[in-house]
């Protein structure tokens, strides 16, 4: 007699992952704590957060919106000016010091720099350079509009009873001498590059995870009731300034994010991982989740992904209501992840990742 | 004069008023929500379809007409569908532009308008519903971010000054805040067919009292258009 005879078969890998059809494996996911259609639920993070706002707001969960478009806005240009796309118009947070940097901002522990980018006679904010597609008219413009997100990110935190953040990136840029991070290297979307002031670091397991815990600490001053749901994203990296292969930068971004986001969990009552990572890229799904490009994630394997978030959901003995409101739904996402098994079909709606437009800007292609 | 449920307490305010505009003549036609816009540009006159109960409606709130035949008129009015909502100010001028742009020309009132501007070059108005009558508190939470009330309809002329279409902004003395109507002109407003009152929590219909101020301003407005277009 060992130990190991009294585990369940999800214990081995021949039982639980090579004797199964790849959608067939399950109970990737036990659900920490309760998470109900009712609960008050926000979302940030790397461009794959967006498939979870997406999803949630498909099955009736009452994802917040503290940054509405305008009433009377049509969906095509909500969505070209990021209404919708998270919890408010942040644009994309790669990384956990840009959360960290967001909350300082919103709780008032430091106040957004005035930096300002001019192209063209427009003005583009350096923190959500993508945010409008065309700029803005003024400076002023830019602050105020700014200062917007940051009211209703505060709101979020306030407001929502889970905080939902996919860990994206450790690749950053930093303001040499002021220290604040931009999203994009300047120079890329918008903006100059200076190489006197703009300097990049790729950030290590300890500065990830000490953002991440004073954030996610701040935040819970706030709001003690809130919760915590991380997930790593499985997109690639578009490009690395590592000096390493891009393969293997990757490989070392995502699994100090993927480290970080098992220990918060591990560590914390009030934090859980989702493994959305693992679904999209681990070895028994062969990649078939990923485009031609094998970066941007099929929409298969974002329907399959959260299949398996609300099958988790659904399965706590006391997730009743979940599974009255799932139970349609969750067939029809297996449904559909099946049927575009091998299709690698494109999104449904393009994903908004500033992060490809590095592509765009590279030199060497 | 042509509009959906909106029109209805224009009706009643030029009832009242129409003694101070002894040359004017006002033909109404109306039909609730957004029917009107099944009306069709057909032998030079703006029609319902046969046998519709838009039809129906049009001959029953005109007084006998079955259709609209613009060389009959020197001017038209239309409104609704055309709602202007509360607009943070730090809103981007691109965002507000969209905005804009995208209420009133979506908008049933639009439709119309651009239907009879193919028939004709006379002056064409149009008018977004009342602003809401929302309560005191309401408006005191969101009063100090909002976007003035011009900045808005300023955008949605510029939107639509291509047809020549004139818009109809909300006389002044009726709005309490940037986006809302006084609560008093919201009290007793009547629907737009029978003696019916609104019931007392109805926000969007105005009564004849705020009819009679939007009527005599809108009135104005036509009869210098009309005598700019006759000189």
């Amino acid at each position: 007699m060992n130990p190991y005879q009294q585990l369940n078969e999800d214990a081995f890998w021949a039982t639980a992952v090579a004797r199964r059809d790849m959608l067939d494996i399950s109970h990737l996911w036990e659900p920490k704590f309760r998470i109900t259609p009712k609960t008050r639920i926000a979302t940030f993070g790397s461009c794959f957060a967006q498939h979870i706002s997406k999803a949630l707001r498909r099955h009736e969960f009452r994802w917040l919106n503290s940054e509405p478009a305008p009433k009377g806005f049509s969906n095509r240009s909500a969505r070209q000016y990021n209404y919708g796309v998270f919890t408010c118009r942040t644009g994309n947070i790669y990384t956990t010091s840009l959360l960290l940097q967001w909350v300082n901002w919103a709780l008032g522990v430091d106040t957004p720099p005035e930096e300002c980018w001019q192209k063209d006679g427009r003005f583009y904010d350096p923190f959500r350079p993508a945010i409008e597609p065309n700029g803005f008219a003024s400076r002023e413009e830019v602050v105020d509009s700014r200062a917007m997100c940051i009211e209703a990110f505060h709101s979020a935190i306030t407001d929502a009873r889970l905080f939902v953040f996919t860990l994206g990136l450790t690749e950053s840029w930093i303001h040499r001498n002021h220290g604040y991070e931009y999203p994009m290297c300047p120079g890329t979307v918008s903006g100059d590059f200076d190489k006197d002031l703009h300097i990049f670091k790729n950030q290590d397991y300890a500065t990830i995870l000490q953002n991440l815990k004073n954030a996610v600490e701040l935040m819970r001053r706030h709001n003690p009731s809130l919760r915590f749901l991380l997930t790593v994203s499985p997109v690639p990296l578009t490009a690395t300034m590592s000096g390493k292969h891009v393969l293997v930068a990757t490989t070392q971004s995502k699994s100090n994010l993927r480290a970080v986001a098992g220990y918060l969990a591990e560590n914390k009552r009030y934090v859980d991982y989702f493994p959305s990572y693992e679904i999209i890229s681990s070895v028994p799904y062969r990649g078939v989740f990923y485009e031609e490009n094998l970066r941007s994630v099929a929409q298969a394997g974002v329907d399959h992904v959260m299949a398996n978030f609300f099958d988790g959901l659904s399965k706590r003995s006391d997730y009743r209501d979940v599974k009255e409101v799932n139970e349609r739904t969750r067939r029809k996402e297996r449904q559909h992840a099946r049927k575009n098994k091998k299709k690698r079909t494109s999104s449904e709606e393009d994903v908004i990742c500033d992060e490809e437009l590095l592509e765009a800007f590279g030199a060497k292609r | 004069m042509i509009g959906n449920s909106h029109i209805g307490c224009i009706k009643l305010g030029w009832d009242e008023v129409a003694n101070d505009f002894p040359d004017t003549d006002l033909r109404f036609f109306a039909s609730a929500g957004d029917r009107l816009r099944e009306m069709e540009v057909r032998d030079s006159m703006l029609a319902a379809p046969n046998g519709s109960l838009l039809f129906e409606r049009i001959f029953e709130t005109s007084g006998g007409k079955s259709e609209i035949v613009p060389s009959e008129y020197d001017a038209f009015f239309i409104i609704g569908g055309w709602k202007i909502w509360r607009l943070d100010n730090r809103t981007s001028s691109a965002v507000l532009k969209l905005y804009a742009n995208e209420t009133i020309t979506g908008a049933m009132c639009c439709d119309i308008a651009f239907k009879i501007r193919s028939m004709t070059d006379k002056p064409i108005f149009v008018g977004h519903n009342p602003l809401k009558a929302l309560p005191a508190g309401t408006v005191a939470k969101f009063e100090k971010n909002a976007m003035p009330y011009r900045r808005i309809v300023t955008e949605a002329e510029k939107a639509v000054s291509d047809g020549d279409i004139k818009v109809v902004r909300q006389p002044e003395e009726t709005r309490s805040s940037e986006f809302s109507t006084l609560e008093v002109y919201a009290k007793g407003s009547r629907r737009l067919r029978g003696k019916h009152e609104h019931p007392d929590r109805e926000l969007s219909h105005m009564n004849s009292q705020y009819g009679r101020i939007y009527t005599s301003a809108l009135l104005k407005l036509v009869q210098f258009a009309v005598s700019c277009r006759s000189r």
